[in-house]
């Protein structure tokens, strides 16, 4: 039992450190999928053996997945 | 985006630039090596989904981008992609965010402190090791991130850590069975070595870094929370526990539910696909597997 609180007790402070930032982080992906225009998306990435893998890659990193 | 800023929560700023900016590496790697190898010259250009990320209002074909722009306020588009945030993408990660929460409490609690600094704390055996765990391991980067965390306190090296960031997330049992059947053994065995041999290198340079700026990752961990006051982080947590409690019950239900498909409950039960209609197919082939698993 004592362990168990210990774990939770744990998870606590790992969960109070990261609330806000994964409330910012949510605002920010929020209004990625709203303002950001999917053609210019697919005009950038939809071709290319190199340059798309390129974009994708500066693109993706950011995206919450 | 979401992890990047859980990163600097819980490591510390060498880690919130090196993650992205390895997995932006490792990312280039893997997908040059897989268009190098298998690129189809004349293969049909992507088609965008132009459906209104608000309401659905216009499906992308039978409206035009430059009327559809004006049709909804400020306001209204900005409550859907909070919708959206809150609802679809949290909805997927915070089941498994929680999974790692509680999971890195258990290394906390469990791993004795001195266990990884005395056997296998940096070096390519650690590193090793890290891959060996996080390639199969099941895991988001929104759930790796407190696990790192723990694993750093108990000193293993960043770049050690940044392995199991990187190859954790990336890859799992599911998504490499599902890259074997979708783009074949060739393609698969180059996702793979791309990740195992970019993340090894990655992690073995970032801890060069942290030798170079002479700071110890084990003592810039957990400070960065403070730059909140207390009040805030609860606020901040009741909300992101209020958020998550219906995705993971309907989650927990869905697993319990699988395991009994022959329960009638789960026949009758209605399944939330119509949310799919409205949703842009994001899954790009190479990231195939749970929603929580791309790289970052």
């Amino acid at each position: 039992m004592e362990f168990f609180v210990k774990v939770l007790n744990e998870s606590r402070h790992l969960l109070l450190d990261a609330a806000v930032y994964i409330l910012f982080g949510l605002l920010v992906s929020g209004l990625f999928r709203v303002f950001l225009n999917p053609n210019s998306i697919a005009r950038h990435l939809g071709n290319g053996r190199f340059s798309s893998v390129f974009k994708a890659a500066l693109i993706g990193v950011p995206i919450p997945l | 985006m979401d992890s990047i800023a859980v990163t600097w929560a819980m490591l510390d700023p060498v880690m919130t630039v090196a993650r992205p900016a390895s997995a932006f590496i490792t990312a280039v790697v893997a997908g040059v090596a897989e268009n190098f190898f298998s690129f189809r010259k004349g293969a049909p250009p992507a088609i965008p989904d132009l459906t209104c990320p608000v309401d659905g209002c216009c499906d992308g074909v039978a409206c035009d981008p430059k009327v559809h722009r004006n049709h909804h306020s400020f306001s209204e588009k900005l409550r859907a992609g909070l919708k959206f945030a809150v609802t679809d993408l949290w909805g997927d990660m915070a089941p498994w965010f929680f999974f790692g929460l509680l999971l890195a409490g258990l290394i906390t609690v469990l791993v004795p402190d001195d266990l990884f600094s005395r056997h296998l704390g940096s070096g390519l055996p650690a590193m090793l090791l890290m891959l060996a765990v996080g390639i199969p391991l099941y895991i988001c980067a929104t759930a790796s991130t407190p696990i790192a965390a723990a694993l750093i306190l108990k000193g293993v090296s960043p770049g050690a850590a940044l392995v199991f960031l990187l190859a954790g997330p990336a890859t799992n049992m599911a998504s490499i069975t599902v890259l074997l059947g979708t783009m074949g053994k060739r393609a698969t065995v180059i996702y793979l070595a791309s990740i195992a041999v970019c993340s090894v290198l990655l992690g073995l340079a970032v801890d060069h870094v942290y030798a170079a700026l002479g700071i110890s990752a084990k003592a810039a961990a957990g400070q960065a929370a403070e730059v909140f006051p207390a009040v805030l982080q609860w606020i901040a947590a009741v909300a992101v526990v209020a958020i998550s409690v219906k995705p993971t019950v309907q989650k927990l239900k869905s697993l319990i539910e699988k395991k009994e498909p022959a329960a009638p409950a789960s026949m009758a039960k209605k399944e939330p696909a119509a949310e799919a209609d409205c949703a842009p197919d994001e899954d790009i082939p190479l990231s195939s597997g749970p929603r929580c698993s791309g790289v970052t």
